[in-house]
């Protein structure tokens, strides 16, 4: 067996050297994208095509240009809590993303977020450990990370 | 009696060697904790095979960004057709994959490229590897550039992950004596821009 010549195993060693992602939640926003698009295809399975195309078009031709994105209020009375964030698939489920902040009553939390017209999933975490769903919305039909979500229609 | 007990544990301890031991899953076990609904099994086959693939695909592509689109795509169509692919062979067939994600992005850049006109941006393949700092490996990063993206792939395979051709024919699809041929005309290219002159 012959051994590698001098550039060959030069350039081999260079291109071996690993390379980083430019941010290093990479992973994480690789297992995001698995899961969200794993929610979505359960969600055109439950619908059925049909319903999810058409769903889809009146979703795309409702838009207004110029106002694509609708400000959701959201809300949630948790007396005890210290912190609450809002998590869903608009952002990635990040508890980070959306910290909630003390509503003008006692024990109310909320927050704002403008988001395109579509079908979104949301929850809330309280105390960074406890999650719940909007009591005031319908609960999605799967739970992807086996807690129960909320489901909201923007249009 | 604390001897006695410092004996018992020793014993125990013994006695547990060659039973208990920190072995990570394997790809096959992984794939199928995943087909039971385990999700979470998936980010440690996303964890293990993220570095290899995002390297492959940034030599392949050039750029850090497409490559990881590339490989994020890669990801989530492996994990779409998880219940197709072989469990223990679950990096031959994220690679089939993310080569054929690669293969297609480059053309829809070049496609691109053309449709925009003579516009000069710089080489079509310039990696702005985060270690290239200096000339030889700029050098390197060129040379690979001017290959022939099928030339490009087999010598990645081949010298930078360590296929054997047998792996290689299963992730291209191309015959060993094709691939010997790609590898070969890659080197001779290589030593031209690189070897002593």
């Amino acid at each position: 067996m012959t051994a590698e010549p001098a550039w060959l195993v030069q350039t081999a060693a260079h291109l071996r050297t690993p390379i980083e992602p430019r941010s290093d939640g990479y992973d994480r926003q690789i297992g995001a994208a698995v899961r969200r698009d794993r929610s979505v295809r359960r969600t055109r399975r439950r619908l059925g095509l049909g319903a999810f195309v058409l769903a889809s078009l009146v979703a795309f031709w409702g838009r207004t240009p110029g106002a694509a994105r609708t400000t959701v209020e959201f809300e949630i009375d948790a007396p005890t809590a210290d912190r609450v964030s809002l998590v869903g698939d608009f952002n990635n489920w990040d508890q980070a993303a959306v910290p909630m902040r003390r509503g003008t009553r006692p024990g109310q939390w909320q927050t704002t977020v403008p988001l395109p017209n579509g079908w979104y999933r949301y929850a809330f975490l309280v105390d960074k450990s406890v999650w719940i769903a909007d009591p005031a919305k319908s609960i999605a039909p799967d739970a992807d990370f086996g807690q129960p979500t909320s489901l909201l229609v923007v249009e | 009696m604390p001897e006695n007990v410092t004996q018992r544990l020793v014993c125990d301890l013994s006695r547990l060697d060659g039973v208990i031991r920190p072995v990570a899953p394997t790809d096959g076990e992984l794939v199928a904790r995943i087909g039971q609904g385990e999700i979470d099994a998936f980010d440690i086959l996303v964890a293990r095979y993220r570095p290899r693939s995002l390297r492959f695909a940034t030599h392949f592509l050039g750029a850090k960004e497409d490559a990881e689109e590339a490989v994020q795509d890669a990801f989530v169509r492996a994990f779409r057709g998880l219940g197709r692919a072989a469990p223990d062979r679950f990096g031959a067939y994220l690679y089939r994959i993310l080569l054929n994600r690669c293969r297609t992005l480059a053309t829809r850049r070049l496609w691109w490229r053309r449709l925009a006109g003579p516009i000069d941006d710089g080489p079509d393949i310039g990696v702005p590897h985060p270690a290239a700092a200096d000339a030889a490996r700029d050098e390197i990063d060129q040379a690979l550039a001017q290959l022939k993206p099928e030339y490009r792939e087999a010598f990645l395979l081949k010298h930078v992950d360590d296929m054997s051709y047998d792996e290689m024919q299963q992730i291209t699809g191309k015959s060993i004596p094709a691939l010997k041929m790609r590898v070969s005309r890659a080197c001779e290219s290589l030593r031209q821009i690189l070897g002593p002159s």
